[in-house]
């Protein structure tokens, strides 16, 4: 284990002059003193699960091949442990997608549903597994942001909220990802304020002042909460708790990203938001053959916003983050995916839904795999970045590749999970596991979580839903 | 293997023999092998469905009984009611993607019916569970569009994402639960609460009434006047003191600038303040030991989120402040101003457009091979008429929201006339096209009108479904309906995609069991709409008459559309569920175990006034639930 000082002093006195220097002195304190590397959390998630025989990787634990779905995460492979024989264990009220979505971020059974929305929206019955352990792993706190969620793409049949949100504070308590890549660079670099103040002096009162007016807010929730009944409370608290999150993040977040690897501010993009006026593409929502594509529009906001994320990492901004590709009830159309039809351009997860069509496996298969090719070109850049505090950037961050159903028939047994990452957040690389008697998903959240240093995680609530950590650490 | 040593065939000729079903579902049907055995869906059987699901489902429907006291299991023999075995396919076109219920993927996007209500009540008979009548006190913070709205009216910010929503239309009926303000919400409205302040730089001395904004005596007032329209209260003094700090520290540090920064960092604190944030229902002290009055203030802030879709404007603020608006009088005055405003009309407009699927035609496409007229235009003209339509009923006319379902008179243009059948008169109509015209036989209101017909459709053929599911929930509101279990959703996908018509697919649900406990509770509605293909065009062969046998109150036999309007408006039952709709929308009671439920008291007021929408909202607003809240014990 290596847990010496090995910041280099340029890195540092280039990021300390970007980034807030009392955050940056603390951290190369401790590091200096001997302190643990940071370790990370990032959960990725891709939807509509995949087509398992093509997906199935072949061989021993030790020697083993990528299956066609997962070829191209051929230069992380030595950081990859493929779950093959994972469940879903999710029992309560909800749609497939919907409850998939809730039930693998939260670990816990639902329980009951939002009117509307749909009838088959469920909400989180308890929060979600990186609110979770963020709150027990000391390794994954102390950051200027304590977490981050983005989504590349907001766009459902109806308006359903459990198939758009990864993240929950708390029961039913959705936090809401950024959209656009310009959003998520705002939140962790900062854009300052009234009249776009540009010099030092001139961003340092503009922080102050905006600190101030989160300040005078606080003063009156917390008057509200006075008289508000107790049944209230949680609410209000949770606001105060995302009123003390951004101060947090005001007196000690950069200012520069250049620094932490992201020289440029991401360019604006339409975003995929969930309004009759901005939809992009399409014109309509759920329909199998497309007018326009939207594939290369989905990678680029992915990419971008993933260049936040890492660059958070870099300066070690945050440690935990969820990244969602899409919503499970897919929007994104894709050109060329179509069995030949090399021009034809078709909406994801409609086509899904043609059970009686024999070229959809290939559609879906395809589809997956452009989401492995995409999310594999994110881990490599985290591969290829050194970490501050030692080794690369994927040794100390567990990434978790989820998604919320097994198939695109809804079923929930033997579905595809992947964990990335390093002996920082100690996982085993390079391992095919074939649960042959098939393992919850819950048993990979206990994993993720031991190899982090959460506390007093030998559970996630429910005996029904858990069997123990995989054996995937070192 | 098949019982008795009958062949497959043979099996199936007898059944065909027994229940004149359709030749293109029989050769779907396996024969069953027993009297009581459930007959699994087409291609079930490898799957194995359990009996015991499929039986716990139907229980969960009440087995079949609509108001849960008719009792009449639904098993081989059929549900009672269904009249139309023996129909021939009507020929609706097949293949191409179904949707999948679980979902909340019916066509267009439509929702499936949810499983959180257990059965209780019928159609505007009963009330609903009622375990308080009352709603808690609660803080109710405004949704996204709202807030928006908000810094349009308190400081006249036209933000660019105000595009994003037409007025209108993105309001809904269907309330989503309560937001939480987490930090990227929190974050999001500090910037938007930015934005608008620094929106007003140049005007800024006109907003606050302060010619000179260095004179900190004037800032104070005309700051006080803009949080007491935010907060929908006066200010105490100690809010302005520490407001007044807050300038005075920004003065301290930004460019002199007259004090114009110091000023709109100021305004932005306002802005993003939790009391502007939310609608609190619980800053007076409770009278008695279980129930609190909102005061004068919070009731106008109710009424304001309600109708202005934002804070309460000038003169409703004025209302709350002099007491009137605690007044009977004083009220229904109120209300009426609100109800002749041109953007409260636009806003409830949209509100029933959106509540009654006509902005589905929008998100609901077709097969242009099979329908090549359902163009963009196509579209844009059937929304087009609806929303004539129902400004017409609400608004011109100001009839009975009944009206809305039996209307004998809508708006077309050329496009929508040739869809109808209708001859339009040569150089009546208006500059877009549109002229009014008589519905032909067998149309009758909203619910025959393309849009809510095709927003209801699949993209290659109709959806008993989805059109039964509209009527009982979104027009009867009776009790959600569970969706089916998730054990059998594959084998529902496979089905759906079944060469099939509509109504042979009914006839096979209503013939099987679990399928038949919940959808003899709403397939019949969509049965009667079947003479109306995916665009809402007449065809043939008209649907067979419906029994509405085991869906008490409703009773009778229908014949025709307009036979199954009068039926739903009968003793005020449309009246009555739009009543408990826009109820629940106004005092945004999402959250199940909050819900609005003493539906008598408001239905007994809506009966007391002329059924317009306007005596609607009225009896709304007049409600002990829109005016008290339900004090918690400790």
């Amino acid at each position: 284990m290596r847990h010496t000082y090995r910041i280099r002093r340029r890195n540092f006195l280039t990021g300390a002059a970007a980034t807030g220097f009392a955050y940056w002195l603390q951290r190369f304190e401790a590091l200096a003193q001997g302190a643990e590397p940071a370790k990370r959390l990032l959960i990725m998630h891709h939807p509509v699960g995949t087509v398992k025989r093509n997906w199935a990787c072949t061989g021993t634990e030790t020697e083993w091949q990528l299956s066609r779905i997962l070829a191209p995460f051929e230069p992380v492979k030595s950081h990859m442990v493929v779950l093959d024989g994972m469940d879903i264990v999710a029992p309560g009220p909800g749609g497939g997608h919907e409850k998939g979505t809730v039930v693998v971020m939260t670990g816990v059974p639902t329980r009951e549903l939002y009117p509307g929305n749909g009838g088959d929206d469920p909400k989180a019955a308890g929060p979600s597994i990186d609110q979770r352990l963020l709150g027990i792993t000391p390794a994954l706190q102390g950051t200027p942001i304590a977490s981050l969620q983005v989504s590349c793409d907001d766009r459902v049949d109806v308006r359903e909220i459990s198939t758009r949100r990864l993240s929950y504070t708390g029961p039913a308590a959705p936090m809401e990802p950024y959209l656009t890549p310009k959003e998520t660079y705002e939140r962790v670099f900062g854009s300052l304020m009234m009249g776009g103040s540009q010099n030092a002096a001139a961003l340092a009162n503009a922080r102050m002042l905006r600190k101030s007016v989160l300040d005078f807010g606080l003063s009156d929730l917390r008057k509200l909460r006075t008289l508000a009944p107790s049944s209230e409370h949680e609410r209000l608290d949770a606001h105060e708790e995302a009123v003390r999150a951004l101060e947090t993040e005001l007196d000690q977040s950069a200012q520069g990203s250049g620094s932490c690897g992201l020289s440029e501010t991401p360019q604006e993009l339409d975003p995929f938001l969930d309004t009759r006026a901005n939809r992009i593409g399409n014109g309509v929502y759920s329909t199998v053959d497309a007018d326009k594509r939207d594939d290369e529009i989905h990678a680029t906001i992915g990419r971008l916003h993933f260049s936040v994320i890492k660059a958070a990492f870099v300066c070690d901004l945050t440690r935990v983050a969820t990244f969602q590709w899409s919503p499970g009830t897919n929007h994104v159309s894709f050109m060329g995916m179509y069995p030949g039809e090399p021009t034809s351009i078709k909406m994801h997860h409609p086509l899904s839904h043609e059970f009686n069509n024999r070229q959809v496996p290939e559609f879906l298969t395809n589809v997956d795999t452009w989401y492995s090719e995409r999310t594999s070109e994110m881990l490599q850049s985290l591969l290829d970045t050194e970490d501050a505090g030692g080794g690369n950037l994927l040794d100390n961050t567990v990434v978790p590749y989820v998604t919320e159903v097994a198939r695109a028939d809804h079923t929930f047994y033997d579905a595809p999970f992947v964990v990335f990452g390093g002996a920082g957040v100690g996982i085993q690389g390079n391992r095919l596991k074939q649960y042959r008697s098939r393992r919850p998903v819950n048993d990979m959240w206990l994993a993720v979580g031991q190899g982090l240093g959460a506390q007093g995680f030998t559970s996630l609530g429910t005996r029904s839903m858990e069997t123990g950590p995989l054996d995937i650490l070192i | 293997m098949h019982a008795q040593g009958l062949s497959r065939t043979t099996h199936y000729r007898l059944f065909r023999a027994r229940r004149g079903f359709p030749t293109a579902l029989l050769l779907l049907t396996p024969a069953r092998t027993a009297k009581r055995q459930p007959m699994r869906p087409p291609r079930a059987i490898a799957r194995g469905a359990g009996l015991a699901v499929a039986l716990a489902w139907a229980a969960g429907c009440g087995g079949g009984s609509l108001g849960g006291d008719d009792g009449s299991p639904t098993t081989m023999d059929g549900p009672p009611g269904v009249m139309v075995p023996g129909v021939s396919g009507p020929g609706a076109p097949t293949g191409g993607q179904p949707p999948v219920a679980g979902d909340g993927e019916q066509p267009g996007g439509l929702p499936s019916s949810g499983a959180d209500d257990p059965m209780a009540g019928g159609a505007s008979g009963p009330s609903r569970s009622c375990a308080r009548s009352l709603p808690a006190a609660r803080a109710v913070p405004f949704n996204p569009r709202q807030y928006r709205q908000v810094l349009a009216d308190l400081v006249g910010y036209e933000g660019a994402d105000q595009g994003d929503l037409p007025p209108g239309l993105e309001s809904d009926l269907d309330v989503l639960d309560r937001a939480w303000v987490t930090a990227s919400v929190l974050d999001r409205v500090m910037r938007e609460a930015e934005a608008a302040a620094e929106s007003l730089r140049g005007r800024t001395a006109d907003v606050l009434g302060c010619a000179n904004l260095a004179d900190t005596a004037c800032l104070r007032t005309g700051l006080s006047g803009l949080m007491q329209r935010a907060y929908v209260r006066a200010p105490e003094p100690a809010e302005l003191d520490a407001l007044m700090e807050l300038h005075a520290q920004a003065l301290g540090v930004l460019p002199a600038d007259g004090g114009e920064s110091a000023a709109l960092v100021a305004v932005q604190a306002i802005l993003a303040a939790p009391s502007t944030l939310y609608r609190p229902e619980f800053l007076t002290p409770a009278q008695g030991d279980d129930m609190r009055v909102l005061s004068a203030h919070e009731r106008a802030a109710g009424i304001a989120a309600f109708l202005l879709d934002s804070v309460p404007d000038d003169e409703l603020l004025a209302a709350a402040q002099d007491g009137s608006l605690m007044t009977d009088a004083g009220l229904s005055a109120q209300v009426d101003r609100l109800l002749a405003l041109p953007r409260v009309r636009r806003h409830l407009t949209g509100l029933v457009l959106n509540g009654y699927r006509a902005t589905r035609v929008f998100e609901s496409p077709k097969d242009e091979a099979l329908f090549p007229e359902f163009t963009a235009s196509m579209q844009a003209s059937m929304f087009a008429e609806s929303q004539r339509f129902v400004e017409d009923v609400l608004w011109t006319r100001g009839a009975p929201v009944s009206e809305l379902l039996v209307g004998g008179q809508t708006f077309v243009d050329e496009a929508l006339a040739d869809l109808y059948g209708i001859t339009l008169p040569p150089g009546m109509a208006d500059a877009e096209g549109f002229l009014a015209s008589d519905l032909p036989d067998g149309r009758a209101g909203l619910l025959t009108q393309a849009s809510v017909l095709s927003g209801l459709s699949r993209t290659d053929k109709t959806s008993v479904v989805a059109r039964g599911l509209f009527v009982r929930r979104d027009l009867l509101c009776l009790p959600k309906v569970p969706a089916p279990p998730e054990d059998i959703q594959a084998q529902v996908a496979e089905q759906l995609t079944a060469e099939a018509t509509e109504t042979e697919l009914a006839m096979y649900r209503a013939q099987t069991q679990p399928c038949s406990g919940c959808h003899s509770q709403f397939d019949r509605f969509g049965l009667a709409l079947e003479g109306f293909d995916p665009i809402g065009r007449t065809r043939l062969p008209a649907p067979e008459p419906i029994d509405l046998e085991g869906l008490r109150p409703l009773m009778g036999i229908v014949e025709r559309p307009e036979d199954l309007v009068e039926v739903l408006v009968e003793d005020d039952r449309f009246t009555h569920c739009m009543a408990e709709r826009l109820m629940d929308y106004a005092l945004s009671t999402a959250a199940a175990g909050n819900a609005f439920c003493d539906t008598d008291a408001l239905h007994a007021a809506v009966a007391a006034g002329d059924g317009t929408l306007g005596a609607v909202i009225h009896a709304i607003v007049s409600h002990p639930a829109f005016a008290a809240r339900k004090e918690e014990q400790p």
